[in-house]
């Protein structure tokens, strides 16, 4: 079918606008692109050497030797060597963290945001408090916390007369594990969770409360689908985060009882950075295998907890 | 105009940014100087000792530099993660090497098999800087094929701090000319353990377990390979397990410097490094003598020395090096105010001033035989072994891992680290 000359002129005034649109402009470029300088020298280029480290043999001191995949083949494959084992059980005791740990560091801080978001009394002051632990450095955390579980020096003993150890048997010790981190990173989802909720519609709660909805019945089919990008959100980001367990273990356990809460990074971290010549390469590959991981669990949250419409 | 002035505001962030990193150069490149640089007439010395030790060899520099040497010494402290990375990155670019590195005893076989230091024998030719001159022990760690690639400075033990109140109250005679075995310790925490007393306080498993395994006969190498799972080795674990099912040593989670100097503790094995920290306890006067012996007729006594050693630069002339050996001469006779800290010095020379040998450390260096019981290990593979017993020693004393199954995991990582 012919073109009309309307069509025509329209097509022909539209070619300068779109060779126009992809002009580029210097203003956004000029706010991203110290961050992206940033980002490419201190994240890129470190992220792509380690990827190539977990390619080769390197002590940090002389040049790395390449060795293709034979790091991921003696990780993944060799049972007769440690890395192998030593990643296994690290990447097992993590996993443990992330799967007992996530639900915790959502569910909670949403409970406290719905909670607050109703407004009782000192709940300015109450919000503050939560928050408060998000501040502190992990360090300051773990050493407060390994005096309050201590027995010699802590109240489980001297008021309460349980004389076990916690810090030192399963399940207490993955079970304070937990529960520090919980109180440590509550601040941070809950302040995500009471902007979401005070976003959520007014007038769809009075309507519903008009129809007579109860509170769960608002919480569930109103306020929850309310926010559920910010659910996704946290979701995702606090399960990266705890994937990178490290402080934690180290500073309240050790590790033990016998390795049960090594997790991954402290291997990683010792195999390049402890006693004797370090094995870069090895920890290099790890960290990689470790990341894989990361985005295999990440990706399959977003797809079920994606916007199915 | 608007184009003009974003193109100019984009150009300034660059420069800025690239600035950064220009200033970053400029500051390796003032390091590089100092190390390198023959016209500053400076010695960079790298030292991992912080805190108030860092400060007592601060002090001895400082009395160093006081007698206007022609090249002055100073010193860099840093942590010892960041000590390591650094020392990694500056050997491997070339660029701010220091003069001078002051490195764990252990640490000198490792940096030479990767061809790392420079020998000191040129240098010390003629000088007075000679494995005579200092402890035989200190200065063998630093000869390596022949050559001698690092030089001893002060030497950091495993001691034992004991309380004589305790002592004469549960065990009179448990201590024989400064020499207390195993079996008396048990002795003590049968009857000391009914009041609330422990025998034998365990501040670092490691250090214990490399004592007692070098005194039952153990060798941390045979053959150029990490021997970590022996019979020994079980024999040793076995002996801790022993002293702790019986309630002789207080659990993991109590402090046991702490309770000794609460007085709760009868015999403490710790570093030489913490002789200042006791001399402040008030109930009690402890007393600093050999770690527990298996047989008290053949004294061994594990420690370190640390070594000075030279990375290879090309900054670094031979009128340096030869001036670094001065200060290193020098240091012979004068570490008092280093010595306070603790440690004892390596060379001889300190046997005659009168200060030193009234500290209570002395009793290692001032008797020949005390002399000749210290041992120092540089085994291949030895610090894996060091990292390998850290982790495990307690879950084998308390029984959350078997002494067996464990050793034997040691000896793997240990095996694996090495292969690579």
């Amino acid at each position: 079918m012919p073109h009309s000359h309307t069509e025509v002129e329209e097509k022909i005034q539209y070619k300068p606008k779109q060779s126009k649109k992809f002009k580029l402009n210097f203003w956004p470029a000029l706010f991203v692109g110290p961050h992206l300088i940033i980002f490419i020298i201190f994240f890129l280029i470190p992220s792509l050497y380690g990827i190539y480290i977990a390619f080769t043999k390197w002590n940090l001191f002389t040049n790395p030797q390449f060795v293709g995949f034979q790091n991921f083949h003696t990780i993944l494959f060799d049972s007769q060597s440690s890395f192998f084992s030593q990643f296994r059980n690290g990447l097992k005791n993590t996993f443990i963290f992330v799967v007992f740990s996530v639900p915790f560091c959502v569910i909670v801080p949403l409970l406290m945001a719905t909670g607050l978001s109703a407004k009782p009394k000192l709940h300015r002051l109450f919000q503050s408090i939560f928050y408060l632990p998000s501040l502190f450095a992990i360090s300051a955390v773990m050493i407060i916390w390994q005096f309050l579980l201590s027995l010699s020096y802590g109240p489980l003993k001297n008021y309460f007369h349980f004389n076990t150890d916690v810090l030192n048997n399963q399940p207490y010790a993955w079970i304070a594990i937990i529960l520090v981190t919980i109180w440590w990173s509550i601040g941070g989802n809950m302040v995500i969770y009471l902007a979401a909720i005070n976003g959520v519609s007014r007038e769809l709660l009075e309507a519903a409360d008009l129809d007579g909805a109860g509170l769960f019945t608002k919480f569930f089919k109103i306020t929850l689908p309310g926010i559920r990008y910010q659910i996704l959100f946290t979701t995702v980001m606090t399960t990266i985060a705890q994937f990178n367990i490290y402080g934690q273990p180290l500073m309240l356990t050790g590790g033990g009882p016998n390795e049960s809460t090594k997790v991954l990074l402290m291997y990683i971290q010792g195999n390049a950075f402890g006693q004797g010549v370090s094995i870069a390469g090895m920890s290099s590959a790890m960290a990689v295998l470790l990341g894989i991981c990361i985005m295999i669990v990440s990706a399959f949250q977003f797809i079920i907890l994606r916007d199915r419409d | 105009m608007k184009k003009w002035f974003s193109s100019l505001a984009l150009l300034l962030t660059l420069c800025l940014a690239l600035a950064g990193c220009g200033s970053n150069n400029s500051s390796n490149g003032s390091s590089k100087s100092n190390s390198g640089d023959d016209g500053n007439k400076v010695i960079t010395l790298w030292s991992s000792t912080t805190g108030p030790d860092g400060q007592k060899i601060q002090k001895t520099i400082d009395q160093y530099n006081a007698t206007n040497p022609e090249y002055k010494v100073k010193l860099v402290t840093m942590q010892g993660t960041t000590f390591n990375s650094k020392l990694a990155s500056v050997t491997r670019s070339g660029q701010g090497v220091p003069d001078l590195a002051l490195i764990a005893s252990e640490s000198v076989s490792a940096y030479q098999s990767q061809g790392m230091l420079e020998p000191w024998d040129q240098y010390i030719k003629g000088t007075k800087v000679t494995a005579s001159n200092y402890l035989k022990e200190a200065w063998n760690v630093g000869t390596i094929g022949g050559q001698q690639y690092g030089l001893p400075s002060t030497m950091g033990t495993w001691v034992m701090y004991y309380n004589p109140d305790l002592v004469n109250k549960y065990c009179p005679g448990a201590v024989t000319n400064g020499v207390v075995t195993y079996s008396s310790i048990e002795k003590c925490g049968a009857t000391a353990k009914n009041d609330g007393i422990y025998s034998y306080g365990n501040a670092w498993g490691m250090q214990n377990f490399n004592n007692l395994y070098l005194q039952m006969g153990g060798h941390f190498s045979a053959n150029g390979k990490p021997t970590i799972d022996t019979p020994t080795a079980v024999k040793t674990m076995q002996e801790f397990k022993k002293i702790y099912d019986e309630g002789y040593m207080p659990k993991k989670d109590e402090n046991a410097d702490q309770l000794f100097e609460q007085g709760k503790i009868i015999f403490l094995p710790e570093g030489t490094w913490m002789l200042s920290e006791f001399q402040k306890i008030k109930g009690f006067k402890p007393v600093e003598t050999f770690t527990p012996q298996w047989d008290a007729s053949h004294i061994v006594q594990a420690s370190g020395a640390d070594q000075f050693v030279m990375f290879k630069s090309n900054a670094r002339t031979d009128v340096k090096a030869k001036a670094e050996v001065k200060f290193i001469q020098w240091l012979q006779g004068n570490q008092l105010t280093w010595v306070k800290s603790g440690a004892n010095p390596t060379a001889l020379a300190m046997l005659n001033n009168p200060d030193y040998t009234k500290m209570p450390q002395s009793f290692l260096i001032k008797d020949s035989s005390a002399r000749n019981a210290i041992k120092i290990i540089t085994d291949p593979g030895a610090s894996y072994s060091f990292s390998g017993i850290d982790g495990a020693f307690w879950d084998m004393v308390d029984g959350k891992a078997g002494i067996n199954s464990k050793l034997k995991e040691v000896q793997q990582t240990v095996n694996s680290q090495m292969g690579q």
